[in-house]
């Protein structure tokens, strides 16, 4: 395709057509906030209001948050959105639908500067802009994952172009790009300085000029392990223990001992069953699982909140990924230009990279593989253009397949999902949220259970855009293995159980209070006998299968 | 031909060494052919499960028959016969009386034998039909990229059931995942062995029929067999590439330590993680009784009944019988100082005013989960 013009205006399309499924109904597509989100822009509303965080932390390096110890970037880029345009839902998601749009753009570049064509660097950018992965993690704020990501494309990005044009400007933006991600989700921690390496190793060696300017990259990639090494000190190890596959407490740890067992703990059971053996068919198992069929075209997470509800590739690509995985390799082998075999060998070691955060926690995750998102398109793109070419017949066949392989991703995103999943995003929170918010005036105290969660507090702060200065003054909380929970601030009470005791106990002699429920702890309840009269404030209100109550009585 | 025939007592070997210590009980479905064939083993007898051995070997010894006649190349074939003498799928179906390794025995028959590739063909479409369920089992495409994932065919194996899931073990080796891309490369791009790859191409498809028409017990281990298959012999062909690359002594090593491995895993494990699925609580309980010489019948709740009834009737050596009465029925006759022996299941101690710990004697499985309660009566 020579025409400069019809590559710009098809760009400008699929660019219009990734920001629009990304940026349409924001606020409602999840529903939300979910609890992450909430203290996301809770935490970013309190930097815009304060320049302390929801702790009283001056401009911190890590945000404790509830006790998971969120990463800074993308709460400070959120707080200066959020310092415009308010606290809500769409703001604090706001810098993730951006970054995963700009990563259309980021993509498109990358496939142009590695393979010269600009059908393939099109089709890249599209099947970007469609991506279900592409699509649900730029529209979800728990972390800052969408934006961790754009940062270590671009970072790539500017990589390559440096390879190019020997510019050690781009070279150093490069790796400020990837240090930027590693403050932004903890997935780039093992990527980047994964990548970074790489890119050392290749600029040292190719680029035969200037190399004692590359001190100036390696002093900026130091200094930032110094800074992310104070800052994680606690709160990775802390991470790390919850979700790595290395704990003792770990399923890897409990097989080892079970097989022993086996065995008597015999020499020989030592010889084969041992943390070496186990955590490297453990590690080797889940690396694999990253680049297998039943993860890219199968994987639903139904039941976790910031994972897809669906695979990262539509199903008619996958034949066509492995394809272009195979061709890319070839490639490599093949190239006789250096800077050609340069620019497709950073890919690859970004294919590689990219499943290492993954394989290395317990449990399978399509969030911490989403370093990887880009390079499914660049290598289905690539493998579809070689193939297909002046195929007519079978690419009209492969665009009918992925048409209704797209038909069926919205209709379940756009429709479906918000309508049946809404539960999994804190609707009983929210709801609770709204019911205190229209009934402020009409009662002394709002009593919330945390039978569900431990961190209930956050919604109320968020939804009514509490003032943080007055929140730190009154708060009173505990903490318990590390998690800070909050037991009460200005009218609102947060209480392990509901039960007539447990409300007694409270000591609001004469006070009007609001007690949210859910169906069990209400049976549960009537069930007591009456020292307290209740009296249903409005009728069941039922959403997903669930039903919420709300009782006024008088301690 | 020589070489084919070493290979062969290789395979006897090495699929056949101590058959009847893992698994070392029977499965129901074992036990349900047995019957069919009205085969009745003592107990502790697995001789039967030398059939299998000899099909799975034979197998070996067809295919290397099949290779070496398509491709006139005699490390080829070798190099396939390998692949499948030490394929981790192929040794778990070795290793107990099943149809699945007669139908795969007669796959390897066809090629080896037919003279030409319609009749090969044709062959393996009647086998197909004939071992499936002749409809459509399952048409869930997700349960096809299950099988198909590298993850299980390497790592994670069957993740129906455990049943036939060698512990930490995937349907091949782990190091063969290099030697399958290594294979796809000779046979696809290097068309190294271009007469192998029309006929390797028709196993395929079948296999993926066969996988939606197969038969409703549904363990990826049977479903996916003729896919296994195929892949055994790609994976082989990577094991001749790469020997060829002057790259033999570490695919020695590597092969060695990999069959070393999941061959430990085999022995010491397999049965003890699946022990419900093999009756080991059921054959500890018949063996524990024989030795009692019992008079009089045992007597078996009705809960209890069910599995362990197929079991004792099965045996030839069994020396007693059971009669199963209701709980009511056994609280009359299975009192205490009468020479009755009883077996209650866990849920059904309370009827009798006991509790676990109060029950001296419990037939349990390898993991120690508790089966058959003896009711203090003698």
């Amino acid at each position: 395709m020579n025409n400069k013009k019809t590559t710009l205006i098809l760009l400008f399309l699929i660019l219009i057509l990734g920001c629009f499924l990304r940026f349409y109904k924001l606020g409602s597509i999840p529903p939300g906030p979910e609890w992450d989100e909430a203290s996301v822009g809770y935490n970013a509303y309190s930097i815009a209001q304060t320049g302390r965080d929801e702790w009283g932390n001056k401009l911190p390096l890590i945000f404790p948050a509830f006790g998971d110890y969120k990463n800074p970037l993308y709460i400070y880029l959120t707080a200066g959105v959020v310092k415009l345009f308010g606290l809500n839902i769409a703001t604090t998601r706001f810098i993730n639908t951006l970054t995963g749009s700009l990563l259309i753009l980021v993509w498109f570049f990358i496939a142009d500067l590695i393979f010269k064509n600009k059908k393939i660097s099109l089709l890249t950018a599209f099947l970007l802009a469609v991506s279900p992965f592409g699509i649900y993690y730029s529209r979800i704020a728990g972390d800052g994952m969408m934006l961790s990501v754009f940062l270590i494309g671009a970072g790539l990005l500017a990589e390559l172009y440096f390879l190019k044009t020997k510019r050690l400007l781009l070279c150093i933006i490069s790796i400020l790009l990837l240090i930027l991600s590693m403050f932004s989700y903890n997935l780039a921690r093992i990527v980047s300085p994964l990548l970074m390496l790489a890119v050392f190793i290749i600029n040292f060696i190719s680029v035969k000029t200037n190399r004692r300017w590359f001190v100036i990259p390696l002093v900026i990639f130091l200094l930032a392990l110094f800074i992310i090494y104070k800052q994680s000190a606690i709160s990775l190890s802390s991470r790390f223990q919850y979700v790595g596959i290395f704990g003792q407490k770990k399923g890897v740890v409990l097989q080892i001992n079970e097989f022993r067992d086996h065995d008597k703990n015999n020499l020989l059971s030592k010889i084969f069953h041992n943390k070496v053996t186990f955590f490297g068919i453990t590690l080797s198992s889940n690396y694999l699982a990253m680049f297998s069929s039943d993860f890219l075209v199968n994987f639903k997470h139904q039941t976790d909140v910031s994972e897809s509800f669906w695979p990262p590739l539509h199903l008619i690509l996958l034949p066509f990924y492995y394809l272009g995985l195979i061709f890319l390799i070839s490639k490599i082998a093949g190239s006789r230009n250096r800077r050609e075999r340069l620019s497709y060998l950073l890919l690859l070691i970004l294919i590689l990279v990219a499943p290492i955060s993954s394989a290395i926690t317990e449990g399978g995750s399509g969030k911490r593989d989403l370093a990887a998102l880009g390079t499914w398109e660049i290598l289905s793109a690539y493998a579809a253009v070689y193939l297909l070419g002046r195929k007519k017949l079978l690419t009209t066949i492969v665009i009918i397949i992925l048409a209704v392989n797209l038909y069926a991703y919205f209709k379940f995103f756009y429709y479906t999902y918000p309508r049946d999943y809404g539960q999994i995003y804190a609707a009983r929170e929210n709801k609770i949220c709204g019911l205190e918010k229209q009934n402020y005036s009409r009662f002394d105290y709002f009593i919330v259970p945390r039978k569900i969660d431990n961190v209930s507090y956050i919604f109320p702060l968020f939804c009514q855009q509490y003032s943080p200065l007055k929140y730190r003054q009154e708060r009173q909380f505990t903490t318990k293995d590390g998690w800070f929970i909050v037991n009460r601030f200005d009218k609102y009470l947060f209480v392990d159980d509901t039960t007539a005791k447990d409300l007694a106990g409270l000591k609001l002699k004469n006070k009007t209070v609001a007690v949210f429920m859910n169906a069990d702890e209400r049976n549960l309840f009537v069930l007591q006998p009456k020292k307290l009269r209740f009296i249903p404030v409005l009728p069941v209100l039922k959403y997903n299968d669930v039903s919420l109550y709300m009782f006024s009585m008088k301690l | 031909m020589t070489a084919a025939i070493l290979l062969f007592i290789v395979n006897l070997i090495f699929k056949g060494f101590l058959i009847g210590k893992t698994p070392n009980s029977l499965s129901l479905s074992e036990i349900d052919l047995l019957r069919r064939f009205n085969v009745y083993p003592a107990i502790g007898d697995y001789s039967f499960r030398y059939l299998a051995v000899i099909m799975s070997a034979a197998i070996s010894l067809l295919t290397f028959y099949f290779i070496y006649r398509q491709t006139k190349n005699f490390w080829l074939a070798i190099a396939v016969v390998l692949s499948l003498t030490f394929a981790p799928y192929l040794f778990i179906l070795s290793r107990f009386l099943n149809v699945y390794i007669a139908f795969l025995f007669l796959i390897a028959a066809g090629l080896a034998l037919l003279p030409n590739n319609k009749l090969k063909y044709l062959a393996i479409i009647i086998l197909v039909f004939a071992f499936s369920d002749r409809r459509i089992v399952s048409a869930d495409l997700n349960d096809l990229f299950k099988i198909l994932d590298l993850r299980n065919l390497f790592f994670a194996g069957d993740t129906v059931s455990s049943v036939l899931h060698i512990p930490l073990t995937g349907f091949f080796m782990y190091v063969d995942l290099f030697f399958l891309f290594a294979g796809w490369y000779f046979l696809y791009l290097k068309k190294g062995a271009e007469k192998l790859v029309n006929p390797l191409n028709f196993l395929f498809a079948t296999g993926i029929v066969f996988y939606f028409l197969s038969t409703s017990s549904s363990l990826n281990t049977y479903r996916g067999l003729l896919i296994f298959y195929y892949l055994s012999i790609v994976i082989g062909s990577g094991y001749y590439f790469l020997a060829r690359n002057r790259l033999l002594p570490l695919i020695i090593i590597i092969v060695l330590a990999n069959i070393v491995f999941y061959q430990e895993l085999a022995y010491n494990h397999f049965d003890k993680k699946s022990s419900f699925e093999w009756g080991y609580a059921e054959q500890a309980t018949i063996q524990y009784f024989n030795n009692r010489h019992l008079s009089q019948p045992l007597i078996l709740s009705k809960s209890s009944a069910g599995k362990l009834d197929r079991y004792v009737n099965f045996f030839s050596n069994t020396n007693f019988k059971t009669k199963t009465l209701t709980v009511n029925q056994m609280k009359k006759t299975c009192v205490k100082n009468s020479s009755n022996y009883c077996l209650v299941r866990e849920d059904e101690l309370p009827y009798f005013g006991l509790a676990k710990d109060d029950i001296k004697l419990v037939f349990r499985y390898y993991d120690g989960l508790p089966m058959y309660f003896l009711l203090p009566t003698r």
